[in-house]
């Protein structure tokens, strides 16, 4: 009786373990790569496919192939249409849209001037919570006829039409998004390249060529987004072949493949800036702008990308990347000077520099104890607060980004590549993270912001840029490369901002 | 036994409240969810009508009393990230996990059941003393560390299965052996050491000089009695597997519920994490409550009222 229930027991045991076993859900779909597709791996998973309700580029760069939006950025950077073909400002408030014609969406609903109006007028709804805030300016938008659309402006808004090269001005098909409601987030329709297959959440989204695309039907014809979180995983899956293309590498991951003859490592100068945030508003040194210059001097940028980086970096003059609109290469940075940076410390009064706090989040930890140690040998004393960035999002969003140290170390993507991108969210005393007040600053910025007359915002641009040099309420840093590991067999050139539009890609085989 | 069974339950729901309660408490303490979900420039006008939105700017004792009620209708809520609601995307994700701890408790005990008999059958060989060393690294070896290295090995260098992702048994294999690594250690260590202990009793004294063959003393006298303490720790190293996954599915990127509760922490996900570990705590204290009752099926004086 007892041997036979011990038997019996642990039988039980192994059966319900093997049968939790043999209930493995597998996908549908063979994986990756049967010749005719390419794999790409991201380092964060997709939370949703309505492209209206993200903000995050492991979204934007699965979207943008299943999306087209009015306007778009060429190999070159230069602004050109997408879904619009011409645009003019009819008066200080209106922009009028020329579509273009004889485009369809996936599930064969037409484009027109009714897809734009329900596009626009979703991301306005508040019901939607659309976190894109690029339309926040436009009062109304109307058809004029099935191929024209007027925007009208509560202000001047002179980039609406680089703005709409972004996700604000991402199309939608009316019917069906109206008959779809919540579902539309995970079965996408839209008039890209690319249509959608499935999305296996937390493993892998896969797209199929749209053969009648506007735009030429792309020549790979499929695609798998897969989410690979941890660095060393993508770059084995690279090795094996089972990935293609690796996004989203760190300078230190890449330098483990250098050399390797199954991957290929491409580095693409990316738009995202880094800087060093100086509280110059309250008391204290950094209110001195002889102090703020003194850091800049002090810090040496070249050999922190050099050292710190892999070479995977380009200094930057103030806040600009060189693919801005609005960039002004007359501009110098700031030369390593510790001699100069010693004397203009002297001057404001701190001969024997000072101690001060900055915060960062847990990745950058090398590069900015690398900055701590440049500023320690002019005599300033950083204590490095480190934080998960989830932390340090949460403390900056706070007034005059409160909650954080007297310097924190950030990087911003400038989407629109218009100056008024690079400025709005830390130059303006009005902005949340700005810790600067200076009145001229303030109307130079009006000027980029509201000016219709492209000369002039282009000149209040530069003189802004030349304030900011100095009155240095940064330290100014570098733009980042873009790192990818790639299979020498795949032809694509990757972008400036950053995201993985595929349509242009081939592999050769 | 029947009411042993009722007590039990009723005491793993408070266990579950509980659970709730601490977690509830330490998703509030970590951060605003609001401003992760607003883009970097966002105005603090726009941030504060997000929270009302989303309810967070309600007393935290309105907040829990409402989720108490929630929890009461099983109701988990709808992720703030993801936008669904957090039931469907934890089933979506817990099969995954589910079934790779799983495989990886089955590795564990075909390695670990044979390891210790041997080692404790056997003392002072050559067996034993591999047993021993082996045992010591699995014990201090890191998962991740583990994981990467027969990525390297077996993947990428010996191409005999997939680096990761959830594709068919293949992709399973690497997995599961990472995360039955630290487990199959333990296990060996500890039922080798009871193994000695139960050898040494009389009773095997008296089956041995009864004339009982060697295995049937250890199958029938001592396997049983040994296996007692390793159950024991089996129940609560249920656990350790659910903790262990939390890497392991980062490593080999396997879209279970170990990797979604990452992402929810990072996106301060309150409902999304709140809702995991509710779940992953519901299944540890019936997969506890499950090894007790397997007590009285090993150890026929274990009775329960």
């Amino acid at each position: 009786m007892t041997r036979r229930s011990g038997v019996w027991g642990a039988a039980l045991a192994v059966l319900t373990a093997l049968l939790a076993t043999a209930c493995m859900p597998t996908p549908a779909e063979p994986r990756g790569d049967d010749g005719t597709g390419l794999t790409i791996s991201q380092p964060v998973d997709v939370s949703t496919l309505d492209p209206q309700k993200q903000g995050t580029m492991t979204d934007m760069s699965v979207l943008i192939n299943i999306f087209d939006t009015l306007t778009t950025r060429d190999d070159n950077g230069e602004l050109v249409g997408g879904l619009a073909t011409e645009w003019v400002a009819v008066d200080d408030l209106t922009w009028r849209f020329t579509l273009r014609e004889g485009v369809t969406f996936h599930n064969g609903e037409p484009f027109d001037a009714d897809s734009v109006v329900f596009s626009v007028q979703r991301i306005l709804d508040p019901a939607t919570r659309s976190p894109i805030g690029e339309l926040s300016l436009v009062e109304e938008v109307r058809a004029v006829d099935a191929h024209t659309v007027d925007f009208v402006m509560k202000e001047p808004d002179p980039i609406l039409p680089e703005k709409l090269a972004l996700f604000g001005g991402v199309m939608l098909p009316p019917e069906y998004a109206r008959a779809e409601g919540d579902a539309f987030a995970s079965s996408p329709v839209g008039t890209g390249p690319y249509e959608f297959v499935e999305w296996q959440r937390g493993d892998r989204v896969v797209l199929e060529a749209n053969p009648d695309y506007w735009g030429g039907a792309p020549q790979v014809q499929r695609l798998v987004f897969r989410k690979i979180p941890n660095a060393a995983d993508a770059m084995a899956a690279a090795r094996t072949g089972e990935v293609d293309i690796v996004s989203g590498l760190s300078p230190d991951a890449a330098a483990q493949l250098e050399g390797s003859t199954e991957v290929e490592v491409v580095a693409v100068p990316g738009i995202r800036t880094f800087s060093v945030s100086l509280n110059a508003e309250v008391e204290g040194p950094l209110a001195d702008p002889r102090v703020r210059q003194a850091l800049n001097h002090a810090v040496d940028v070249p050999a922190l990308i050099d050292s710190v980086l892999g070479g995977y970096a380009q200094q930057v003059a103030t806040l600009l990347p060189k693919q801005s609109d609005a960039h002004d290469p007359s501009i110098q940075p700031y030369a390593h000077d510790p001699e100069r940076a010693r004397q203009l410390l002297a001057e404001a009064g701190y001969a024997g520099g000072f101690p001060i706090a900055l915060s960062a989040e847990n990745q950058y930890a090398t590069v900015v104890q690398a900055i701590a140690g440049q500023l320690a040998e002019v005599g300033v004393q950083v204590q490095v607060n480190l934080m998960d960035a989830g932390t340090f999002e949460t403390r900056s969003l706070e007034q005059d980004a409160g909650d954080l140290d007297p310097m924190f170390f950030y990087g911003t993507t400038p989407w629109t590549l218009a100056g008024w991108s690079s400025f709005a969210g830390y130059v303006p005393n009005s902005a949340t993270k700005s810790r600067f007040d200076n009145a001229e600053a303030d109307r130079l910025f009006q000027v980029v912001e509201s000016s219709l007359d492209p000369a002039q915002r282009q000149q209040a641009a530069a003189q802004l840029q030349a304030l900011l040099k100095e009155e240095a309420p940064f330290i100014f840093l570098w733009q980042a490369d873009h790192i990818y590991a790639m299979n020498p067999a795949v032809d694509w050139k990757p972008g400036p901002i950053g995201l993985l539009r595929m349509n242009t890609a081939t592999t050769r085989s | 036994m029947l009411a042993y069974v009722v007590r039990r339950l009723l005491h793993a729901v408070l266990v579950v409240v509980g659970v709730a309660t601490v977690v509830f408490c330490l998703a509030r303490l970590s951060g605003d969810p609001a401003k992760l979900l607003l883009p970097p420039d966002a105005t603090l006008e726009q941030l504060a009508v997000l929270r009302a939105q989303l309810g967070l700017d309600r007393p935290v004792w309105v907040q829990y009393a409402d989720y108490m009620a929630s929890l009461a209708r099983l109701d988990l809520g709808e992720s703030l990230y993801f936008e669904a609601p957090v039931w469907e995307l934890i089933v979506e994700r817990l099969p995954a996990t589910l079934f790779l701890g799983g495989a990886a408790l089955l590795i564990a005990l075909a390695v670990a059941v044979p390891a210790g008999l041997l080692a404790a059958t056997r003392r002072g060989s050559f067996v034993e003393g591999i047993v021993q060393i082996g045992v010591l690294i699995g014990q201090s070896t890191p998962p991740f560390w583990v994981g990467i290295v027969l990525i390297l090995i077996f993947s990428v260098n010996l191409g005999m299965f997939p680096t990761g992702g959830m594709s068919g048994y293949a992709s399973l294999v690497l997995p599961a052996v990472t995360l039955a690594f630290y487990l199959m250690a333990m296990m060996a260590r500890l039922l080798r050491s009871s193994m000695l202990d139960v050898l040494h009793e009389d009773y095997i004294r008296s089956a041995r000089a009864k004339g009982a063959s060697g295995v049937a003393v250890i199958t029938r006298h001592a396997m049983r009695n040994a296996m007692i303490p390793t159950v024991t720790v089996l129940g609560l190293e249920i656990g350790g597997l659910f903790g262990g996954a939390v890497v392991t599915e980062n490593v080999f990127a396997w879209p279970g519920v170990g990797s979604l509760i990452v992402e929810a922490i990072n996106n301060r996900d309150y409902p999304l994490a709140q809702g995991i570990v509710v779940v992953l705590a519901v299944i540890f204290v019936l997969v506890n409550l499950l090894v007790d009752l397997f007590y009285s099926v090993l150890d026929p004086r274990v009775a329960y009222q």
